[in-house]
């Protein structure tokens, strides 16, 4: 075996201690630190040392891989926190390294060979040995990047640029510092390091040079984020959703399955919801809430913050909306069925309208606001599977309307009256009388007209004609006026997606006095294999409008107060969904691997429910602890038995010398099955030279070096030459 | 370049080979040219770099991205740093004239800086030989059992590749000099030192000035630009036996001057009639007085044995790598022979029969050694000829050696009639493994490529 020069330095003596050090005190745990830091630089105070070999790195890489996969499996499973997660597994690397890294430490090897870290090339080794080919062997000290990865890791989710503290500085001051002296010190192995006054110099110059950039960076991502709030919040929140509006591109619709929908009883809901927004600025949909416009009080016991309101427990995962819900039979309720899925805290789940009772929710509270939008506060688990209990003679968790659900953006009102007249509608002579601001007051002395069921009825069969007939639904979208993108809709373009018809709806109805808002959720569409199951991908993502029927406009305001509160009661909330039919044939096309990803995704949302059943945690937490601590103390064992020394003369060297003997009697053995016992008198190397096929001078040599000269060669070569001369002996027998 | 098994029938490159063998040629270089450039400190920084980059990327949720700038900014200034480095130096170099193959060569260089700044910091490396192979050799020739391999490594032959480049180069560098401290016009002498693995002519053409930044991450490599400078590399040479070659009391003519006359010794034997082409120093004038005719000195003849050497430069069955090694044991008898008190005649055909002879009288042995580095092997074998040749001079010959680079017919009818010429003939092959089972071996030296030297001690 040739070998080949090492791949970098070691680092200098306590280098990596302090580093550990370094990294307890940026994460505050000084006591793992502590351990890993003796075991670290332990090496240069003992002279305890093993032979590894590549067998031997290759499991102390496999084993630190497995302690990889376990924390991520464990990550995985742990959704709902995936991103502080994610920094703290990292932060962790160097730990689940270490096996790795003190095989190297405490290894009589000058570092780890290439193939440790690829199972294929170990393979190619060992066929390219069993040919008799000449191998190399390179190898790798994995000090400094070892090193360097402790630096990264020290300073993740333990601050941030942008709130210079004193763990930031700390952090900067550490990293200089230690990264000094690792490059100082490398460079001096190297034997170039004769200038310390230009080294200070050039590594002064960097510092600058960092923190000069480290300010720009700042402000260029600060920058950054100002525009990422700006123009993509996050979809899907309670208090605002970005639409595709005014963009120019093809609408692009993901198969990935969001949830599932397993229907049990009543009539399927063809629309389920995330939430509704009542406040349209250009390409968003907002909320203005009661809480956050007229400034209405929930009853602090049910305040779940914001918006939110408390849903009643009734028991472990069971909670209703109110104390009418408590009182009503499960099977009283008209629908019944289950959403399952992968869940964050605080995400929001998609529920049929008139939803009043939610179980088996694994979180502490749940809770909804004004618009409909049911939440998870305190989630325990990264998936669930809740039943959902809907009564379509109930109210929907929505409130009542107030005159916000009839404004109608200034910009947009001329474009959407002309529309209504040339389908000879008439629009609501009414006009609200709003101070806006931070909060909105009403003005409004006079109640809004009220519209019947009747007349709303009509009014949607108008506009639901009008768009079949007159409109096209397409994903391809072309840029829109954001000043009143729903009146170029209606009156130019006449083309889009369901977001447009969704808005130009809910701003129609309200042109024509009915109260309505605008939804985000998903069309229930695709039934899978499985009966009753429908799956709720990407591209079934919906928005409709709904819209308040039958009500009447009463002022609520109390007598001291000279503001009217008007609010529209007695009606019922309505899902109006005026988009062509005909969008549900673009999404019902599925590429030919869906199914496995369908079936992966399903398998995931399933391992988690199946590990966050009861009593699942604490066998696995048993069962790790049994393997692990077996394997600990087996571990443990094997060390103390195959121990050795530093330097050339190991305290194995006795067990070397008998290994050596043990080859070399195989190997006479071997030979003397094919070609017969060696002659009482005659030599060993004289025996092996008359029997050896060429090269056997070889081994011959090896031969006589392992018996008269045992340090110049080691167990390790002797057992390869004597697999090269056996290869080649029967190479020898094959050849005619 | 030589190897280690028979050259296979010469392949033209198709499209896929060339643009293989064109990538792996470009691969290396670039290879080369960033490994010379870039220290492991460097690498690690780079490496750090993109890792801390992308696992700082959350700004708001890390501050790794110090460290990322850092590192970046370290890299930035090595970088500047050793690009902004300049050197001017002139450089001689102390050479001997020859150097054996596989003997470590270590030699001076007296270095002067020419420049208006003074130099510190700096390191002087020689720039070994190119180990690439050619495309005809990428091509034409395969490792050893690379039939053996999957069809992968088989069609993308890089382990070919590997193999051809180890085994390629006619000399390696050993290292670079020790810093250089040099004020304005000073001069310093420096050690360098070199391995020959082939023999023939070594150049060196490309000494370079490595200036590294004092970051040790970055070196700028400035060539210097001096003459060219050439050792002569003679083969491997081996110990051998105390050989018997005989006729060692069969003197034959030699001396300072050969004639056909006798008489170039220093011993007086008798007068005689001059005849033509006698030197006008050897004129007895007292004689010619006395007698009225040309007299001449005539002295004791001297002879000296004179010895053979025939050297098969044919590539045919043996290939390079035996050519080789006849070389190298042809050079041992070379260097055996001694020079003072015999003649050595070195026959071998290239392109026509060739003779160089060395000894009493003639050139010192090192001119056969300079021969013997420059011999080239031939793709025919012209036994014919080197036959002839051997027998126009076997009058003359003691002894002669014969070194085969194989073992054929042809090479067989070659000594043959050399033996049925009545010569004293002494036969080494040069072969893979064991000897055939030939009755036509008897009497021949049978040298196994894998141990030359165990088997010349044999005898």
């Amino acid at each position: 075996m040739k070998e080949e020069p090492i791949i970098f330095s070691p680092p200098p003596r306590l280098l990596l201690g302090v580093t550990f050090l370094f990294w307890g005190a940026m994460h505050d745990r000084p006591l793992p630190a502590l351990a890993a830091a003796v075991l670290m630089e332990g090496r240069h105070w003992t002279n305890l040392r093993w032979s590894f070999g590549e067998k031997g790195f290759a499991r102390s890489w496999q084993f630190s891989v497995l302690i990889l996969i376990i924390s991520a499996l464990g990550l995985l499973q742990r959704e709902e926190r995936v991103t502080l997660d994610f920094l703290m597994l990292l932060s962790w690397l160097p730990f689940m390294m270490l096996p790795l890294v003190l095989a190297e430490q405490y290894s009589n090897e000058r570092g780890v060979p290439m193939t440790t870290f690829s199972f294929i090339a170990r393979r190619k080794l060992a066929a390219d040995r069993k040919a008799g080919r000449e191998t190399q062997k390179r190898e790798v000290n994995l000090g400094y990047p070892y090193f360097f990865l402790l630096l990264i890791v020290s300073g993740m989710g333990v601050g941030s640029l942008l709130n210079m503290g004193a763990n930031e500085v700390r952090y900067g001051i550490g990293v200089a510092i230690l990264l000094g002296w690792g490059l100082f010190k490398m460079g001096q192995m190297k034997g170039t390091q004769n200038r310390k006054q230009a080294w200070l110099v050039g590594y002064a110059a960097s510092l600058v040079m960092a923190v000069g950039m480290s300010w720009g960076i700042l402000d260029a991502y600060r920058g950054f984020l100002k525009s990422l709030t700006r123009t993509s919040p996050q979809a899907g929140a309670p208090f605002e959703t970005q639409t595709s509006i005014g963009q120019v591109h093809k609408l692009q619709l993901s198969p990935k399955i969001m949830w599932r929908y397993e229907h049990e009883e009543g009539v399927v809901p063809r629309l389920v919801r995330i939430s509704s927004y009542n406040w349209p600025e250009g390409d968003l949909w907002r909320t203005r809430t009661r809480r956050r416009v007229q400034k209405e009080r929930i009853s602090p016991e049910r305040e779940a913050g914001g918006d939110f309101e408390k849903f009643l427990s009734v028991g472990e995962g069971a909670f209703a909306f109110d104390e009418q819900d408590l009182r009503v039979e499960v099977d009283e309720f008209t629908t019944r069925g289950s959403i399952m899925g992968l869940v964050s805290d605080q995400a929001l789940i998609p529920h049929p309208l008139r939803t009043r009772r939610l179980e088996r929710v694994p979180t502490e509270f749940l809770s909804a606001n004004s618009m409909g939008a049911i939440q998870l506060n305190g989630l325990r688990q990264a998936a669930m599977k809740a039943e959902l209990f809907v009564n379509e003679m109930d109210e929907a968790l929505e409130h009542d309307p107030s005159v916000i659900d009839l404004l109608c953006p200034p910009r947009e009102e001329p474009g959407l009256d002309g529309f209504l007249r040339e389908q000879g509608l008439r629009p609501m002579s009414w006009k609200p009388r709003m101070l806006k601001g931070s909060s909105i007051t009403e003005q409004n002395s006079v109640a809004p007209e009220d519209v019947s069921t009747v007349d709303a009825r009509i009014i949607e069969g108008k506009l639901g004609e009008v768009f079949r007939r007159d409109f096209t639904y397409s994903l391809f979208l072309s840029g829109a006026d954001l000043g009143a993108p729903i009146s170029e809709f209606v009156t130019e373009k006449r083309r889009g997606h369901c977001e447009y018809f969704a808005g130009a709806t809910c701003l129609l109805l309200r042109r024509m006095g009915v109260p309505s808002r605008y939804v985000v959720g998903f069309a229930v569409q695709e039934e899978s294999s499985k009966r009753g199951e429908y799956l709720l991908r990407g591209k079934h993502a919906h928005a409709w409008a709904e819209a308040y029927v039958g009500g009447t406009w009463v002022n609520e305001a109390r007598p001291e107060n000279s503001s009217p509160l008007w609010r529209c009661r007695g009606g019922k909330w309505v899902d109006v969904d005026l988009t062509p039919p005909d969008w549900l044939a673009e999404a019902d096309r599925n590429h030919w691997f869906q199914g496995l990803s369908d079936w992966w995704q399903n398998a995931r949302v399933q391992l988690v429910l199946w590990v966050s059943k009861e009593g699942i945690v604490k066998g696995l937490k048993v069962v790790l602890f049994v393997v692990g601590g077996g394997f600990l103390i087996y571990l443990i064992h094997r060390l103390i038995q195959t121990r050795g020394r530093k330097g050339d003369q190991p305290v194995g060297a006795w067990a070397e010398k008998v290994k050596k003997q043990g080859v070399l009697r195989d190997f006479e053995r071997w030979l003397a099955r094919r070609v017969g016992p060696r002659p009482t008198s005659m030599p060993m190397a004289s025996w092996l030279r008359t029997h050896l096929p060429e090269g056997g001078e070889r081994f011959v040599a090896c031969y006589e070096a392992a018996t008269f000269d045992p340090a110049r060669v080691s167990s390790a070569e002797l057992v390869e030459e004597t697999r090269l001369a056996k290869v080649r002996w029967k190479r020898a027998q094959k050849t005619p | 370049m030589f190897f280690s098994v028979g050259m296979s029938s010469v392949r033209q490159p198709h499209a896929f080979g060339r643009w293989l063998y064109r990538n792996y040629r470009q691969g290396s270089s670039v290879s080369a040219f960033i490994g010379r450039r870039v220290h492991p400190a460097a690498w690690i920084l780079i490496g750090g770099c993109g890792a801390s980059s992308l696992m700082g990327a959350n700004l708001s949720r890390s501050i790794v991205v110090v460290l990322t700038l850092l590192a970046f900014s370290l890299l930035c200034v090595g970088f500047l740093w050793a690009f902004l480095r300049r050197a001017c130096v002139s450089v001689i170099r102390e050479l001997p004239t020859t150097v054996a193959v596989g003997e470590e060569l270590a030699y001076e260089l007296s270095v002067r800086n020419e420049g208006r700044w003074g130099l510190h910091d700096a390191f002087l490396r020689e720039t070994g030989d190119d180990p690439r192979p050619t495309e005809w050799e990428f091509t034409n020739l395969k490792e050893p059992d690379e039939e053996d391999r999957n069809f992968f490594d088989r069609t993308f032959a890089f382990y070919r590749w590997k193999w051809l480049n180890e085994r390629g180069g006619s000399w390696q560098s050993l290292g670079k000099s020790a810093a250089l401290a040099l004020d304005p016009g000073g001069v310093q002498r420096v050690t360098l030192s070199l391995m020959p693995l082939r023999r023939g002519l070594l150049r060196l053409n490309d000494l370079r000035v490595e200036l590294p930044d004092p970051l040790g991450l970055f070196q700028r490599c400035r060539a210097i630009l001096n003459e060219e400078d050439e050792v002569l590399v003679i083969p491997k040479r081996y110990r051998l036996p105390n050989l018997d070659l005989g006729g060692q009391s069969e003197r034959k003519m030699g001396g300072e001057e050969a004639s056909t006359t006798r008489g170039t010794g220093d011993e007086f034997m008798g007068l005689r009639e001059y005849r033509a082409g006698d030197s006008l120093r050897k004129i007895h004038w007292k004689a010619w007085a006395r007698t009225g005719q040309p007299i001449v000195k005539e002295f004791e003849e001297v002879r000296f044995p004179r010895y053979g050497l025939v050297l098969d430069t044919s590539l045919n069955e043996g290939g390079p790598k035996l050519l080789e090694e006849a070389i190298s044991v042809a050079a041992s008898f070379v260097s055996t022979v001694d020079g003072e008190n015999s003649l050595l005649d070195l026959m071998f055909v290239k392109d026509e029969p060739a003779v160089f002879t060395a000894g009493r009288g003639a050139a010192r042995t090192d001119r056969l050694m300079e021969v013997l580095a420059r011999v080239e092997g031939s793709d025919t074998g012209s036994y014919d000829s080197l036959c002839g040749l051997v027998l126009r001079h076997a009058a003359e010959m003691t002894a002669c050696v014969v070194v085969l680079s194989s073992w054929c017919a042809e090479r067989k009818g070659l000594v043959d009639r050399l033996r049925s010429a009545g010569l004293e003939v002494l036969i080494y092959v040069i072969g893979v493994g064991e000897a055939p089972d030939d009755e036509s071996l008897a009497g021949v030296h049978w040298v196994r490529v894998e141990q030359v030297q165990e088997d010349l001690l044999k005898g």
